[in-house]
């Protein structure tokens, strides 16, 4: 079954002013699977939020269909809303002066929780995002990624077949979005399907069935890992510092090698095709006495390049 | 010198959030229409009780409270720094926060003499009280005088509640309440038991508004003058205690943390 | 699940926030206060038989306050915290809510009545009976239905933007004068006493001045509907506009800006 559908999806901001409009959703096709992790790869402002927010039925689209479950998101909003968790994250979107408990109780109502499981939908997330200790503080006295970890929680207590998560280890330490990817995980292998938006290219070669690359509003690729992950592997570099003449014309000369290029006074950095390509490079510098070296990972804007050069 | 500018600068961010809020349409339309509603809704209790003297009491007394009402807003005026996220930069800048907070608040100051002259003249109007001549002179004077007076002590309630900011509205509402029911606004200070009276006279509305009292009166000008010089000391009172704590109470909000709290 | 669990969890909600709150709290802790100012103008004149119109007019300010200044601020208030779109998009429709909420925090206004009875007994000595107990228990509760209405209907009206803020900030004090809060109407100019009736203090003043008074109650059933149908109507004009506004900021993507 196709959980999620959007044909042409347009969404335009209006400025009511002499500023051009916002063209935030340029015809936007998806189409995903359910059971799938799907992940929406891109820059900020490249229309993730704004697709999240419309298959979640928070926003309407200006043009175009959008269905979630099968449910059209505009005619059937109410079909919609009982079905889906939703994520959005940030500083904000909790009540501050509730304790977390408090918080998550009150959602749990909202979402038609039965008083009787209510205990038990609200323990279980909280638990499952570490927050236990500190559920009976007030929300103003939690950290920024104690509140991310609240947001994740809020959006487990429907139990819902449909996950949006916009962003969400956003503002994590290093363990916390470990185990967050863990919960994903454990929640893909019970069978629903999430939406996750990322920039961070890391996470989204770890979690995602597919990958959909965003920009200004429209999908310009969707990859599934394996090959997001050759794509990324395509993409490396090597930078070094205190480079000699002769040090750059070998380099040239490597088959691996795509470009050289100075990055500052002190700084070179090699491209190359393959992870081939690197052991031959830092072989090269080692034999010339290249001591300062590092290998550097791709960025988004290197792997957009890459993409919407080979559109 | 330098905190003549960081006044002026404070002065200016001040008048651009009070023009942000109130436009002259507004100002007069709105503001100056429900501060008019006010003062005459507590000046018709003399209407009920059928007695002209309450009446010209409580006009007086109103047409007065209703500046220092104006005035008072400095106290959570003096909070919008933390809502603003200001406050710490303030403190830890090497200027001196007082002209900072005093220039910030002073639009208040001025709204509240413009707000007490017109009400005053308005009610005058509309009641038809007689204002003596050429002692009527004196009022706007003595007004200024009340509003500075209530601006003192404005701000070191409002240095109070930066440390709780929370508290701002229920401060300043309740300093104003008990403006109103002690300070001879609504009854003679002399109604109220004896410790009560104490704790008047050191209030910053009191002596002040005795002079007014006095100007419509007909009283000597002496006794207007005497009183006039008791609100300038109660003033400078205020004053001096808001100036001697605020960089103290901003050293109490760094040291148990309050300073980071911008609710 | 039953229908109102939703709404039960909103009032529990709302409790525990206002009470955490000192900003929530505002009115009910220092409206009330004015009954020091009226009663000491009543008995400084020596007309303690007054003293009830000094309990009634505090009383009723404090609950037009909860619903101008607190309850009036619930949707702009979500809004500014990024709740509004979570709460859009919940299963639960945003009314099943919000109508519970503004209700209670209005309905919390009648908390003020202990400061104020506390002043009239304990500082003035003054101890004052309602003849008709009931009457005045129905007209409380239907004036905190009526602020409730109009509190909605702000609300809706503080969609709008910051000229709205402008109004809510004006509205009180000609609304108490003309309505009678505290000095009835027969004293106010007579051009303005026909608007006083379109105002649901001037019912419920009126309902309460009476309620002390030993006298036959006249005409009880009508005004007490008069009171009610000025808050319905309150309430229903808000609902739609809300219902239009919150449209609106969904199909210009608003709902989570400011």
């Amino acid at each position: 079954m196709t959980a999620i559908e959007t044909v042409d999806l347009r969404r335009v901001y209006e400025t009511h002013s002499r500023e051009p409009n916002v063209v935030a959703l340029n015809g936007l096709s998806l189409s995903v699977e359910d059971g799938m992790v799907q992940g929406l790869l891109g820059p900020n402002g490249a229309g993730k939020a704004t697709l999240v927010k419309i298959l979640s039925t928070v926003l309407l689209p200006t043009s175009g269909h959008a269905s979630v479950l099968g449910y059209d998101v505009v005619r059937q909003k109410h079909e919609v809303r009982p079905r889906i968790g939703i994520v959005f994250g940030g500083d904000r979107g909790l009540y501050w002066r509730l304790t977390g408990r408090e918080n998550l109780e009150y959602w749990a109502a909202l979402y038609h929780v039965p008083q009787a499981e209510t205990k038990r939908r609200v323990d279980s997330p909280l638990e499952r995002v570490g927050l236990t200790e500190r559920a009976d503080y007030r929300v103003e006295t939690y950290s920024r990624g104690m509140k991310q970890r609240l947001h994740l929680a809020r959006g487990l207590i429907a139990d819902a077949r449909m996950l949006f998560l916009d962003e969400p280890t956003t503002g994590m330490n290093p363990v916390a979005a470990h185990e967050f990817r863990d919960l994903i995980l454990e929640l893909r292998s019970q069978g629903r399907t999430i939406l996750l938006t990322t920039h961070d290219m890391a996470e989204a070669e770890a979690l995602c069935d597919a990958v959909a690359f965003i920009d200004r509003g429209q999908v310009i690729a969707t990859e599934t890992p394996r090959s997001f992950g050759a794509l990324l592997r395509g993409l490396e570099a090597v930078e070094f510092e205190g480079a000699r003449p002769e040090t750059l014309e070998a380099l040239q000369l490597l088959p691996a090698v795509s470009a050289v290029s100075a990055v500052s006074d002190q700084t070179h950095r090699v491209e190359v095709h393959d992870t081939a390509g690197v052991e031959a490079v830092l072989r090269l510098l080692v034999d010339h006495r290249v001591t300062s070296l590092r290998t550097a990972r791709p960025t988004l804007e290197d792997l957009y390049l890459q993409l919407l050069g080979g559109r | 010198m330098s905190d003549i500018r960081v006044f002026l600068y404070g002065l200016r961010v001040g008048w651009m959030q009070f023009t942000g809020f109130w436009t002259w349409s507004t100002w007069t339309g709105g503001w100056l229409l429900r501060i008019v509603a006010q003062a005459t809704f507590f000046a018709m209790i003399g209407q009920l009780l059928d007695s002209p003297e309450s009446l010209r009491y409580l006009v007086i007394g109103n047409g007065v409270v209703v500046g220092a009402l104006a005035v008072n807003w400095t106290v959570p005026a003096s909070t919008w720094d933390r809502g603003d996220g200001t406050y710490p930069l303030l403190v830890v800048s090497p200027s001196s926060l007082i002209p900072a907070v005093i220039g910030r608040t002073a639009i208040w100051l001025l709204n509240g003499i413009a707000t007490s002259l017109a009400s005053l003249v308005t009610l005058a109007v509309v009641f038809r009280i007689a204002v003596p001549w050429p002692s009527a002179l004196l009022i706007a004077p003595l007004v200024t005088l009340i509003c500075a007076s209530v601006f003192c002590f404005a701000l070191r309630l409002g240095s109070l509640v930066t440390r709780m900011p929370s508290a701002r509205n229920v401060v300043h509402n309740s300093a104003l309440t008990a403006l109103m029911a002690f300070c001879g606004v609504s009854v003679p200070v002399a109604f109220w038991p004896g410790w009560v009276q104490v704790i008047a006279n050191c209030l910053p509305l009191t002596h002040g508004l005795a002079a007014i009292r006095g100007v419509f009166d007909g009283a000597p000008l002496a006794m207007i003058a005497s009183n006039a010089v008791w609100s300038i000391v109660v003033s400078a009172g205020w004053l001096a205690i808001s100036v001697l704590t605020m960089d103290r109470m901003a050293d109490a909000g760094r040291a148990d943390g309050s300073i980071e709290f911008v609710r | 699940m039953s229908p109102f669990r939703p709404a039960i969890a909103a009032v529990q909600a709302q409790v525990r926030m206002s009470t955490r709150s000192f900003e929530d709290l505002m009115p009910v802790l220092t409206m009330p206060l004015f009954a020091l100012v009226f009663l000491a103008i009543f008995v400084h004149s020596g007309r303690s038989d007054l003293a009830g119109y000094a309990m009634v007019a505090p009383l009723l300010m404090t609950v037009a306050q909860m619903g101008f200044f607190v309850a009036s601020e619930v949707v702009t208030n979500d809004r500014d915290e990024q709740l509004l779109e979570l709460l859009v998009a919940a299963p639960t429709p945003l009314f099943a809510t919000l109508w519970p909420r503004i209700l209670l925090l209005n309905a919390l206004g009648l908390v003020g009545f202990v400061e104020i009875w506390a002043i009239t007994v304990g500082v003035f000595g003054i101890s004052v009976e309602f003849h008709h107990p009931w009457v005045a228990a129905a007209t409380l509760v239907l004036t905190v239905f009526s602020s409730a209405g109009t509190a909605l209907l702000m609300a809706a009206l503080f969609c709008f933007g910051r000229s709205a803020r402008t109004f809510q900030n004006s509205v009180t004090y000609p609304l108490y004068l003309i309505a009678g809060v505290l000095v009835p109407v027969q004293y106010l100019p007579s051009w303005l006493q026909p608007l006083s009736p379109l105002v649901f203090l001037y019912w419920a003043a009126d309902l309460l001045r009476d309620s002390l008074r030993a006298d036959e109650m006249v005409n009880l059933a009508w005004r007490l509907t008069a009171l009610a149908g000025l808050g319905a109507f309150a309430g229903g004009i808000g609902a739609l506009i809300l219902g239009r506004m919150l449209d609106r900021l969904q199909r210009d993507g608003a709902l989570g800006l400011r």
